[in-house]
């Protein structure tokens, strides 16, 4: 019965089923909705009008996917039921009838096109009682995705062909889920009786869907303001996005929905504060251009201290983008759909676009200023979950009810960059504290740093290695001197020779003193110049028993350098002293050398801390910054 | 950049201190004994200018 044309039942109208899987048709005349039943035609009854709403796609146009050319033969409105049980916030689904006798459906959303087709599986799909807005689950056809949103859809009207059997008054479950790469999935529920069925798609650009001319451009805006009157106080209201629900009125502050002719208030708002950065504001983030439309000021309360922070609705040809503010920090957020983000353990961290993000804090927020705007039904006195988790720059940013979830990723920015590109006069908020995703300067130093260091104390040590092999340690002096002798109280060393440049000299002295103490001045002297460095050593050792136990202490040894030492003729004078016990053991000689091309360690020593200085500064300013940033979340004492 | 540069400049003074055997952290007594002394009777062995005779400077 595919194409086939009969008459309406009840008013004789002329009635058509293009598509193969059409089951209902609308009576465009008298809005009857006809069931097919084999080659009968079974009256259903009367189908609501059609809803206004801002969908660009239209019955009978054409288009193609993956090759196939397909109608649009058929338009389904449902919506969301209000606290008084009827339809509202309706949105648009299309049937589409493809050339080969297949069919699917096509939703608009924010710019972008969802397409998914029926899936028939055996395998068991979750029931509708396990599933909740951000769980993970597999599906066949489309694996694993994240369900965005769970919620109970109402018939709203129809027109054209339907491939199911509507029924007026009748909820139906849905769980919208995606998957990492622009997968889409609905899982229909349907009443509580039905048996689930899947549906699965993708994102579509409306050029990829071959319908190319029904996009939405710039020429979608309202360059005056679409003119609307408040319903609240009869002021002048301006709407300028083609795809705006919630605007609040600048006269009397009422929060409107105009997704729905006429205007109905939605809240009566009382803030009277006025955006840091004014709606109708024009600038530019990355590569495009945006506006913005609306300004909210959120708060959350944290162990009883209140915060808030700044949030900008901006639109432009990409569609909408989010700019957030809080101590003059600056955010750029998009939205992502949930099945980007993997790996989700709330409260710990979570995975999107192959970078991991730590979770930050979560809270329940509220608004506290509404103005301009926005491409959804806003309900200002409620409250969503909000949770942050951050991988600086970048941020991860979900608000949640307990059937919606929705996904932004965001990344940092000054406020000066913001002033600047919306050529702001004066200047932005003042700067205070460490934001949850601000760079932290100081780390992004430390690679650079750390590896000049690196390379540079390779070099000290090549340096040290080169020197140690080249340079010869030679003795110039050997000596002995007389100690304890009245007679000779100085001893004088034969002259010797330092050859080659100024060198560090290195003098060693030892004596095998028991229980006594031997005190050495020793002078090198340049014979030519006179010029003279004198070094004191003391030898010692002492021993003995005390309380049981044995302890000696001092040194028969001890090693003195004298730096920068001139090749020349030199002499070394020597004056020992004594001091000495009863029992002391004293040799008659200590030993003096004299050692040339000495290898000073306290250079070396000294580089290799200035090197490592900078690097170790940059690592404690990098965990104290890292300290501060951490000590605004709900991750305060360290844990994760 | 500026942190290469410092490199640098620690690697070459450490190279220039090592090779000239300067010692940063000098225990020794520098002085310098005058002709006259070196020519004096007892010269270098001299008790009195080790131990007080010579102050050095003015």
């Amino acid at each position: 019965m595919t194409g086939q044309a009969g008459t309406c039942p009840s008013c004789g109208a002329p009635l058509r089923f293009g598509g193969a899987q059409s089951v209902v048709s609308v009576c465009s005349h008298c809005r009857s909705a006809v069931l097919r039943a084999g080659a009968n035609l079974e009256l259903l009854g009367k189908i609501p009008d059609l809803v206004a709403t801002d969908s660009r796609l239209a019955l009978g146009a054409n288009g193609s996917i993956g090759g196939k050319s397909f109608t649009i033969v058929g338009h389904l409105q449902l919506g969301h039921r209000n606290e008084r049980g009827e339809p509202d916030a309706t949105w648009d689904e299309w049937h589409v009838s493809f050339s080969d006798g297949s069919w699917g459906w096509l939703a608009e959303a924010q710019g972008h096109l969802l397409f998914t087709r029926h899936i028939s599986t055996q395998a068991p799909l979750p029931r509708f009682a396990s599933l909740h807005a951000g769980k993970r689950i597999e599906v066949p056809a489309a694996g694993s995705v994240a369900i965005d949103e769970l919620n109970e859809a109402a018939f709203v009207a129809a027109d054209g062909e339907l491939p199911f059997k509507p029924s007026l008054g009748a909820t139906y479950r849905f769980a919208d889920c995606t998957g990492d790469s622009g997968s889409f999935v609905t899982l229909d529920y349907g009443a509580e009786s039905d048996e689930p069925e899947l549906f699965a798609g993708r994102e579509l650009t409306y050029a990829e869907a071959g319908l190319g001319g029904f996009a939405p451009r710039a020429a979608d805006r309202h360059p005056e303001g679409r003119a609307l009157s408040c319903p609240n106080c009869g002021g002048p209201l301006s709407v300028k996005i083609a795809g705006t629900k919630s605007v609040t009125c600048p006269g009397c502050r009422a929060l409107l929905d105009v997704s729905q002719q006429p205007a109905k208030v939605l809240a009566h708002l009382h803030g009277r504060a006025s955006p840091p950065l004014p709606l109708g504001a024009k600038g530019r983030i990355g590569a495009n251009d945006f506006e913005v439309i609306g300004w909210m000021r959120r708060g959350v309360t944290i162990e009883g201290s209140p915060y808030s922070w700044d949030e900008y609705l901006l639109h432009g040809e990409v569609g909408y983008r989010w700019l957030s503010e809080s101590n003059g920090h600056w955010l750029s957020l998009w939205p992502i759909p949930g099945g980007k983000v993997s790996n989700l353990v709330e409260g710990v961290g979570a995975f999107c676009d192959g970078r991991r993000f730590r979770h930050f804090q979560s809270a329940e927020a509220g608004y506290q200023e509404i103005q301009g705007e926005f491409y959804w039904q806003i309900a200002a006195g409620t409250k969503v979950h909000t949770a942050d988790y951050v991988a600086p720059p970048f941020i991860l940013s979900s608000e949640s009810t307990p059937g919606e979830i929705n996904w932004s990723r965001g990344e940092y920015m000054t406020g000066v960059e913001i002033w600047k590109s919306f050529q702001q006069p004066g200047s932005p908020p003042l700067v205070t504290g460490v934001a949850p995703a601000q760079p932290n300067r100081y780390s992004a130093l430390q690679g650079k740093t750390w590896s000049t260091a690196g390379y540079a104390l390779i070099a000290v040590l090549a340096i040290a290695l080169l020197l140690a092999a080249v340079r010869t340690r030679k003795t110039v002096l050997q000596m002995e001197v007389p100690i304890g002798r009245p007679d000779q109280p100085v001893t004088l060393s034969q002259p010797f020779e330092i050859t080659g440049g100024p060198q560090a000299v290195e003098i060693h002295a030892g004596a095998a003193v028991d229980q006594a103490w031997v005190g050495l001045d020793v002078a090198l002297i340049n014979d030519d110049t006179g010029e003279s460095d004198a070094v004191g050593f003391e030898l010692s050792h002492y021993h003995g028993y005390e309380d049981g136990e044995a302890w000696s202490e001092g040194s028969r040894e001890g090693r003195a350098i004298i730096g920068h030492v001139p090749a020349g003729r030199y002499l070394l004078r020597v004056e020992p002293q004594l001091e000495r016990q009863p029992s002391s053991s004293v040799p008659r000689h200590a030993a003096v050398q004299v050692e040339a091309g000495a290898f000073l360690v306290e250079p070396l020593l000294l580089a290799i801390a200035l090197l490592a200085g900078w690097p170790i500064a940059l690592c404690l300013m990098t965990a104290s910054f890292e300290k501060l940033r951490w000590a605004e979340s709900d991750h305060a004492g360290g844990e994760e | 950049m500026k942190f290469a540069i410092l490199c640098a400049m620690i690697v070459a003074g450490f190279a220039a201190v090592e090779m000239r055997g300067i010692d940063l952290l000098p225990a020794a007594t520098h002085a310098t004994i005058p002709a006259s002394v070196r020519s004096s009777p007892g010269g270098y062995r001299s008790y009195h200018f080790w131990h007080s005779g010579f102050q050095g400077g003015k």
